[in-house]
């Protein structure tokens, strides 16, 4: 039997789910008997092949359907009187099924790849106009928008402002599933007397009220001021006869100051702040990495004081770590060192960067890092350790750390 | 075997067809558009989105291919175009996944142990650039053939094998580096 090259023996192994023939699996099993790198790769391999495999199904059958109605719903399918405009003219011939379909992919690409609008007359708005699309529901109805999902009440009254990432509930109340919008600008829900700030997460609005499920929300008057810094999960929020008050005189003076301030670092919000980012240490520690980005992209949201956004900065440069990428924990930690070069924190995450470079092997930008290090910080925290690790370095001694 | 009738009636236009016709390979698409995009929010908007597409490409399908290869076809270009959008590379997804694995629900820790891996495999696979990651999840995961996978993609064949074996290289190096991923290959072995 002709002995396998491992880079045949590997592509082989790729084929595992498909099927190897016979004679092909006989050599592969000689191979990887005689080489143990390739023996390694093929149980890596099949160990990702079948954790990728156990993945289930996202949703159950109910989910799908909606997701089948929604985008029947979308396409305007068997609804001409709704909207003449899409009414299904695809049988029609094929010139103008071609220049719908030129017309349809522009208005796609203008409207935003990942951003289905419920409403036909989304596609229908001109280039350069303001866009805001309404939705009115007589019964409950479910509506999607900008990565959001809306169960609208019976009788409720919203207004999609794609331009400021705002929904205006002018009456009624819904229901609001809003996927992360991290390197987006964050959504909005604006009632009457008060907005929902929202970063990605799953919550009930009424004129008066906020439900949060999912996620974490805040709630500002409409002048953006903050009434709660964060509802979590299970708090709910309404809008009592005092602060019904107090919201009506700081609108009132919005109205009439347009350039009304910002609001103020507050107690409140750098309290929340903390704990968000207590909360977000705690996850960490324990490995859940996905849950504590969850709450430091919260955190970030809120007005944050420079000693807790280097400390939430830190964290997300450590769970990029956790996660083992070290490349971006690495450029967060960089960015913590310029965001205050002077600071506690910053010292740490420059030791922690060049740490982290020296276990990814880079040996030479290792040493670049941690002669920096010594020069920036004479006095620093970790020049005994910097100093050993470049002696290890320079003799060549060293082993990347792990 | 696809039904001539059906698919007549959905060229037309026909709300109830068209919506047989989903239900019928909706759950296939949403495995492989989950396994593709990984466990994320994504998943839903790429299969609304795929379903759409599918209603306005429907008026031009001659039946050449079945029903599944075409709506595949449609599922990956999706899948691939959300891939390319940068922001979603940096997007941290609400639920990595869903709670419900194919775990014993007493076994807290390794259901917990099996979603962080599962997470760590797509935060790899993010590392990976889109064309390559398609290719890699189409052929190694999903099991299609090499000619599958170039018909899915568009592609040439070469091209599809040199992605494949890009993809993989880069993934088994760096999941080989990765503590918690690097247990797999005790659990493969055996």
């Amino acid at each position: 039997m002709m002995r396998l090259s491992c880079t045949r023996a590997r592509s082989l192994m790729d084929r595992r789910m498909e099927g190897l023939s016979e004679p092909d699996r006989l050599r592969v099993e000689s191979h990887t008997a005689s080489c143990a790198a390739c023996a390694d790769h093929g149980a890596m391999l099949a160990g990702l092949v079948t954790l990728a495999r156990a993945m289930p199904t996202p949703s159950n059958e109910a989910a799908q359907r909606r997701v089948i109605e929604r985008a029947l719903d979308q396409s305007s399918v068997a609804q001409p009187a709704e909207a003449p405009a899409l009414a299904w003219p695809r049988w029609a011939p094929m010139g103008v099924v071609a220049a719908m379909a030129v017309a349809a992919a522009a208005l796609v690409m203008w409207v935003g790849p990942t951003v289905p609008s419920d409403s036909a007359t989304a596609w229908r708005v001109a280039p350069g106009t303001p866009q805001v699309e309404r939705f009115e529901s007589v019964q409950p109805k479910r509506v999607s928008i900008a990565g959001a999902i809306l169960d609208l009440e019976a009788n409720t009254s919203v207004e999609w402002d794609q331009a400021n990432a705002r929904i205006t509930l002018s009456r009624g109340a819904l229901r609001a599933k809003v996927e992360s919008r991290l390197g987006k600008s964050p959504l909005s829900v604006r009632t009457p007397r008060f907005d929902v700030v929202v970063v990605g997460t799953d919550f009930d609005v009424t004129l008066q009220s906020v439900r949060v499920h999912e996620g974490v929300v805040r709630v500002q008057d409409l002048a953006g001021h903050m009434l709660r810094a964060a509802l979590t999960p299970g708090q709910g929020w309404s809008i009592d006869a005092r602060e019904q008050a107090a919201v009506a005189a700081s609108n009132e003076l919005a109205a009439n100051d347009p350039q009304s301030p910002q609001p103020a670092r507050g107690e409140p919000a750098e309290r929340d702040a903390s704990r968000l980012i207590d909360e977000a240490r705690a996850l960490l520690s324990t490995g859940d990495v996905v849950a504590a980005r969850r709450l430091l992209h919260s955190a970030e949201q809120l007005p944050l004081a420079i000693g807790q956004r280097l400390e939430m900065e830190t964290l997300v440069a450590e769970a990029h770590q956790v996660a083992g990428n070290n490349r971006r924990a690495v450029v967060q930690y960089d960015r913590v060192v310029r965001r205050q070069p002077s600071s506690v924190a910053a010292d740490n995450a420059q030791f922690a960067a060049a740490r982290l470079t020296l276990s990814s092997g880079d040996r030479i930008a290792a040493e670049n890092r941690f002669r920096k290090y010594l020069l920036q910080r004479p006095s620093g925290r970790f020049r005994v350790e910097v100093e050993r690790a470049l002696d290890r370095l320079t003799r060549g001694r060293a082993t990347p750390e792990r | 075997m696809d039904d001539p009738a059906l698919i007549a009636a959905c060229r037309l236009g026909e709300r109830a067809a068209l919506g047989r016709l989903f239900a019928l390979h909706t759950p296939a698409l949403e495995r492989l558009l989950a396994r593709l995009l990984g466990p994320t929010a994504d998943v839903d908007d790429a299969l609304q989105l795929t379903l759409m597409a599918a209603i306005r490409a429907m008026p031009a399908f001659r039946g050449e291919a079945s029903v599944r290869t075409w709506l595949g076809r449609i599922a990956v270009h999706q899948a691939y175009a959300l891939l390319r959008q940068p922001e979603r590379r940096r997007r941290v997804p609400l639920e990595l996944v869903p709670s419900a694995l194919h775990v014993a629900p007493v076994d807290l820790e390794r259901a917990r142990e099996a979603k962080q891996r599962l997470g760590r495999l797509y935060e790899l696979l993010d590392s990976v650039s889109a064309k390559q990651r398609v290719a890699f999840v189409l052929h190694v995961i999903e099991g299609h053939s090499m000619d599958e996978v170039t018909a899915l993609m568009g592609a040439s064949l070469p091209a599809t094998k040199s992605r494949v074996m890009w993809a993989r290289r880069q993934l088994i190096r760096k999941a080989q580096r990765d503590p918690l991923l690097a247990e797999l290959v005790h659990g493969g072995r055996s």
